[in-house]
């Protein structure tokens, strides 16, 4: 059989950026029901709002000068740590098998499919962060209003420079928190007797409190946790961010798709 | 041009070897049917040329670049099986937004044609069709796709015959109008005889033939009668099949090389179809079925 020059499918050279936009609008696509699920994390966190008991919150506090992540009493910071623990579950989610091989359906590559979910991370981070954010000032404000106690109080009076540097921390919280699922999960497609490993470890710290550990956790917690400039704060997680963001490319670099 | 090849490509899993020293090239415009058993390597080797499996050794390059994480090779090739994986919430209206957003060929509307012909349900997710209708839909988004490298793997399971010749009769048709390289295999070779150029064949991981339809039409010799005497006559050829039919009766296939001839009526002489000669060539050389229940 033969043909002509302009019947045949001549080979077209793709743009590495083009491509990476593509997958992230994808999986925005793909992942719409998940933030369904995130926003009623966040109406969820509401609820418990009211409530009393122990959870954990973030953002900046003053006082101490810390950006802090600490376990503390039900109020609006139950907002944003809900929806950090979904979008923690959509991240681990996106480095399984599964989800590799629905990306891999249509026109990627191992590290376009990395570069692609962690800017798709960051975005969904930043969108999470800011909205829960933004919605436990809303509730704390309402509280505030309406349910005054002088805990809630101290709370609520948050304005200014203070609200851009807690939405600041509530924001990178949500990135860190998401990247370290989304490698968890690369993790576990990659080596499950690895991730199996560090379950183990952590659970057995849990139960028997190893010294080793617990300072290793402590440390770990203040070198991250209890940084009280915000400029290094978000150094620290820029630089994790980033070391997960390589060891991800070394996972992934010969893993096999289909 | 050549869009594929392959020098001493081997592929080897923890407790075996899919492939072995697997060497040949494809040309572009093509269609290459890639036949062999089950486990005989086909899905292993498709996977490499489209970039998802790394060989353990050997080369192999597809547009002249190694497909294993190669984006051009990705850009430009479609890889159609039945485990091809949508999102679950997608429905097939989305399905074909998706690929027409990822594939620059993509012919929207030839693929809602297909889909409108083949009546599938345009408002259902992939998970909530046949079996046949979900590799209907595969086989559409891989026609519809025109990538310059086609690979169909298996591509009409659970299809009905009716909906498979039409399939086929879509896929030549398309072909035609707009050629590319495309690699088909499956199991149901008469069906596919008459849209391939070239054949590989492919047993226990390695290459067994690589020829064009034509010379495999033409390739062997089925030689029958008497079995003394076919023996006699075919003692000096080169040999692919033997089997016993009955107590004095011999098949026996050899290979064609244009100069056998035989006046004896007790010995009759036919051209061997393609399929016949893939299932001769392919078979165990050891016994057969029966011998499962004598041992």
């Amino acid at each position: 059989m033969s043909f002509t020059n302009n019947q045949i499918a001549s080979i077209k050279q793709a743009q590495a950026k083009q491509i990476i936009w593509k997958q992230v609008k994808l999986k925005w696509h793909v992942y719409q029901s998940a933030f369904l699920f995130i926003i009623l994390a966040q109406l969820f966190g509401i609820i418990l709002s009211y409530g009393q008991g122990s959870s954990m919150s973030v953002g900046y506090d003053e006082e101490s000068n810390f950006i802090e992540l600490a376990m503390t009493y039900f109020n609006g910071q139950s907002i944003i740590v809900l929806p950090i623990v979904g979008l923690f579950g959509l991240a681990f989610s996106l480095g399984l098998k599964q989800t590799k091989q629905m990306m891999a359906t249509v026109v990627t590559t191992q590290a376009i499919n990395v570069y692609s979910n962690v800017i798709f991370i960051i975005i969904s981070s930043v969108l999470v962060g800011i909205s829960s954010y933004l919605l436990s000032l809303i509730v704390k404000s309402i509280i505030f209003q309406y349910f005054t106690t002088s805990t809630t109080m101290v709370i609520a009076q948050v304005g200014g420079v203070d609200l851009i540097k807690g939405l600041f921390a509530a924001v990178l919280y949500t990135v860190l928190f998401s990247v370290i699922g989304y490698f968890l999960g690369e993790l576990f497609t990659a080596y499950k007797w690895l991730f199996a490993i560090i379950i183990l470890l952590f659970a057995g710290y849990l139960m028997t409190g190893l010294s080793f550990f617990e300072k290793m956790i402590i440390n770990l917690h203040q070198f991250i946790f209890q940084e009280g400039s915000i400029g290094l704060f978000t150094a620290k997680v820029v630089g994790i961010v980033l070391l997960l963001f390589i060891f991800i490319l070394v996972i992934v670099r010969r893993q096999e798709v289909r | 041009m050549t869009v594929i090849s392959c020098i001493d490509v081997n592929k080897n899993y923890r407790h075996h070897r899919a492939n072995e020293d697997v060497s040949f090239s494809v040309k572009e415009n093509t269609i290459t049917g890639v036949i062999g058993r089950n486990g005989a390597g086909k899905t292993t080797l498709l996977k490499m040329i489209a970039g998802y499996l790394r060989p353990t050794s050997g080369d192999i390059t597809v547009f002249q670049k190694h497909p294993y994480n190669s984006l051009t090779v990705s850009y430009n090739r479609i890889f159609v099986d039945d485990q091809m994986v949508f999102p679950a919430s997608f429905n097939l209206a989305n399905i074909i937004d998706m690929c027409q957003d990822f594939y620059p060929n993509f012919d929207r509307k030839f693929a809602y044609n297909l889909i409108d012909y083949f009546e599938l349900p345009l408002k259902r997710t992939q998970y909530e069709l046949s079996k046949g209708q979900k590799s209907s839909l595969h086989f559409i988004v891989g026609l519809a796709a025109r990538c310059p490298l086609t690979i169909f793997d298996e591509p009409t399971t659970g299809m009905d015959s009716t909906v498979r010749k039409d399939f086929y009769r879509a896929l030549l048709k398309d072909y035609i109008a707009h050629p590319r390289t495309i690699l088909l295999s499956s199991h149901q070779i008469q069906e596919i005889e008459h849209l391939l150029e070239d054949v590989l064949i492919l047993d226990h991981g390695k290459l067994l033939m690589h020829e064009s339809i034509d010379d495999l039409r033409a390739y062997a010799l089925k030689v029958s009668g008497d079995a003394q005497l076919v023996k006699k006559v075919t003692a000096e050829r080169d040999i692919i099949y033997e089997e016993r039919i009955g107590n004095n009766e011999l098949n026996v296939i050899i290979k064609n090389d244009g100069s056998f001839q035989t006046y004896d009526d007790r010995i009759s002489t036919e051209g061997l179809p393609v399929h016949e000669l893939l299932s001769y060539v392919t078979k165990k050389r050891k016994g057969g079925i029966d011998d499962v229940f004598h041992k």
